[in-house]
């Protein structure tokens, strides 16, 4: 896809039951590149689930998801569309940091240029990084990526108050280039990211916040 | 392509060894260092590996799943991933029995 225009992500008609109990109904949901999106809920409404729906690895009962208004079945199978940060680690253990980098054609200078501490780590197999360093090398790598849009499943886990800080200038400074979701329970690290905030409510509705806090309270979640 | 020879490469690295070590090892252990004519096994190792590449699936569904994240984010499926290690698999497999059979005649 072009960088250097405009995109949106469209996924609507999201539903999803799991067992005949219904998780996700009724879901319209927008992103822009250039553009922040939050996503909140309480635990278990479905926000994962809706992640790996828009992503393509998770196929419900029903889901539509357009980019520019053109229906895509499986979002990932597009080279330069999308990437997803799942919440549990997902790169293989025994791959160096540098190998992850050059299969993930992100430069790993790059990374180091926003986390220096990551620097010492080129030659290190994954397996061998703690559990925080760990995280922070997924987030950068899936959110470095030459792609479109970006979708984050609690970023901020295990990432200590100043790495969450400096995380969150390398997400503002993507937002240029690409369309970027997160979702994670350290809501106030979201709100003071995203341009526009979706809050999953039971059961399985989305609303866009406008009165963010007072909505956020009318509808339990905080 | 040639990242997605080596993303293909590394799945089939993570279980690839044992796929191919167990039905060779049975090969062996069924007498095939012996002199008894075993090539009527050959069907039935093929089926047993049918089997195993079954339980691989099962396996790595249940236990390794977030690992397929990996794999997605660089625009491979799971079909794409398990397809492509069974066929390099058996490849493999025949690969490796008609070397043993030609060393077997050669040391002859």
């Amino acid at each position: 896809m072009d960088p250097m225009k405009s995109h949106i992500l469209e996924a609507d008609s999201m539903w999803l039951e799991y067992e005949g109990r219904k998780i996700l109904q009724s879901i319209y949901f927008k992103m822009q590149t250039g553009h922040v999106t939050g996503l909140l809920g309480r635990n278990g409404t479905g926000k994962s689930s809706l992640m790996q729906m828009i992503f393509g690895t998770l196929r419900g009962q029903n889901q539509s998801v357009r980019i520019n208004g053109d229906y895509i079945s499986h979002p990932y199978h597009h080279p330069g569309l999308i990437s997803y940060l799942p919440q549990h680690p997902f790169i293989p253990a025994n791959l160096r940091v540098s190998d992850v980098c050059r299969l993930y054609e992100v430069d790993f200078a790059d990374l180091c240029r926003h986390f220096e501490g990551l620097e010492q780590y080129r030659r290190t197999r994954v397996k061998d990084l703690s559990t925080g360093n760990r995280r922070l090398l997924g987030t950068l790598i899936v959110l470095l990526m030459p792609v479109a849009f970006t979708l984050l499943d609690e970023p901020f886990a295990a990432l200590s108050p100043l790495s969450i800080e400096q995380m969150g200038k390398v997400i503002a400074e993507q937002k240029a280039r690409k369309g970027i979701l997160i979702s994670d329970h350290a809501y106030e690290d979201v709100l003071g990211l995203a341009d526009e905030t979706y809050l999953i409510v039971p059961i399985g509705r989305s609303v866009l916040l406008k009165d963010i806090h007072s909505e956020l309270e009318e509808f339990g979640y905080i | 392509m040639k990242t997605k020879l080596h993303l293909l490469a590394i799945f089939y690295r993570s279980f690839g060894f044992y796929l191919w070590a167990i039905p060779i090892i049975s090969w062996f252990a069924l007498g095939r260092p012996t002199d008894r004519n075993l090539y009527v096994l050959i069907p039935a190792l093929v089926l047993y590996k049918f089997f195993l590449q079954g339980i691989t699936i099962y396996i790595f569904r249940r236990r390794y799943a977030h690992l397929f994240f990996f794999y997605a984010n660089a625009n491979l499926s799971q079909r794409q991933l398990f397809a492509t290690a069974f066929a390099a698999d058996f490849t493999l497999f025949f690969l490796s029995m008609g070397i043993i059979q030609l060393a077997r005649e050669w040391i002859r």
